[in-house]
């Protein structure tokens, strides 16, 4: 294993690490933290594999395999951007609902103490 | 004329009108109003509280859209026929309230849009907001073939079946034109009838020439998705 394996391997597991960690203090909920945990697992499998994939990537013509693990990552962070924003999207909605509803019983609230003048 | 009817009037920041704009209201006694302050940072709220006028207030700014909906939700939690949308800052005329009223129970329609440019008024905007109006009278020609000649009009009277679907889905910002568009291309019947419009009585118009841009793409882009997709 050379050195460049090592931190790349050292990397994932401390990432790896740091979200095991996370998650059992209920930092990250349970749909987030699944995904992260699965993602940690990818990155130390792919430290681990790191020579048989720089082979692989001879055979199938790629002559620089970082920028193929570049180009995947890209792809990985830009797929996470879009869900983040659709789950952002989502909480705004019902955050909207909530707002509405608790100035609507704010409303029934204040009319009960006043006799209810209006309808 | 026995339709139940409720006036909504979204309010942000508008200390200046909001009392005269609910004297007027309040001689229709025919009609009920609701206000929906929607977060305002004035003395807004503390007007609406010390004339006891019957309002909602939104413990954070939603939005014109998110306040307008909340009148539509308290609309048809109380049974409304009808709902008819109207500026706090003074520039819709109550006079116009019955005229609408009567217009929309005489045509049917699902929505009756009250417009400055149908005849002949004393409403002039900037040049912007003209080529704006222009621009979006075409659009719903051309996406939802109906001709509406003040797209973006926020007094509009709309039926029991609107204020359903409006309860439940109404765009967060400048949601006057993309409902139009969405609601006459479901089949529902838009129309409009002529108002008159005033200057408004205080406060600023919330439109710069940068959100006039924002304005036309995200109502182009919004409409035309929501509307094919």
């Amino acid at each position: 294993m050379d050195i460049i394996q090592l931190i790349v391997l050292g990397s994932a597991l401390f990432f790896f690490a740091v979200v095991v960690a996370m998650t059992s203090k209920n930092k990250i909920t349970d749909q987030y933290a699944f995904m992260w945990l699965t993602l940690s697992v990818i990155g130390v499998i792919l430290a681990v594999a790191l020579p048989f994939l720089n082979r692989l990537a001879l055979s199938i013509g790629i002559a620089y395999l970082p920028s193929l693990i570049f180009l995947l990552a890209f792809l990985v962070v830009l797929f996470l951007l879009i869900y983040h924003t659709s789950l952002l999207s989502k909480q705004e909605s019902r955050l909207k609902v909530l707002i509405q509803e608790v100035g609507y019983l704010e409303k029934e609230l204040r009319d009960a103490r006043n006799g209810d003048k209006h309808p | 004329m026995d339709s139940k009817i409720l006036i909504i009037v979204p309010a942000y920041n508008e200390e200046q009108a909001i009392v005269n704009t609910v004297r007027a209201l309040e001689k229709f006694v025919e009609y009920d109003y609701i206000i929906v302050n929607d977060g305002s940072t004035d003395m807004t709220k503390n007007l609406l509280e010390t004339h006891q006028f019957n309002h909602i207030t939104l413990p954070v700014n939603l939005g014109i859209g998110g306040a307008v909906q909340t009148g539509y939700r308290y609309a048809v939690r109380h049974g409304y026929d009808y709902a008819i949308q109207l500026d706090a800052d003074g520039q819709h005329n109550p006079e116009d309230l019955r005229h609408l009223v009567s217009e929309m129970e005489k045509r049917q329609v699902d929505m009756l849009i009250g417009s400055r440019f149908l005849e002949k008024s004393n409403y002039r905007g900037s040049f912007l907001r003209r080529t704006g109006i222009l621009y979006f009278n075409y659009l719903l020609r051309l996406i939802a073939r109906v001709n509406i000649t003040d797209p973006t009009s926020g007094y509009r009277i709309v039926n029991r079946r609107v204020c359903e679907w409006f309860a439940v889905d109404y765009p967060v910002d400048y949601p006057e034109v993309e409902v139009i568009a969405k609601i006459a291309r479901k089949g529902y019947k838009v129309e409009e009838t002529k108002v008159e419009m005033n200057a408004r009585q205080g406060g600023v118009s919330s439109i710069t020439p940068v959100k006039s841009l924002y304005y036309m793409a995200k109502v182009t882009f919004f409409s035309l998705i929501r509307s094919y997709i």
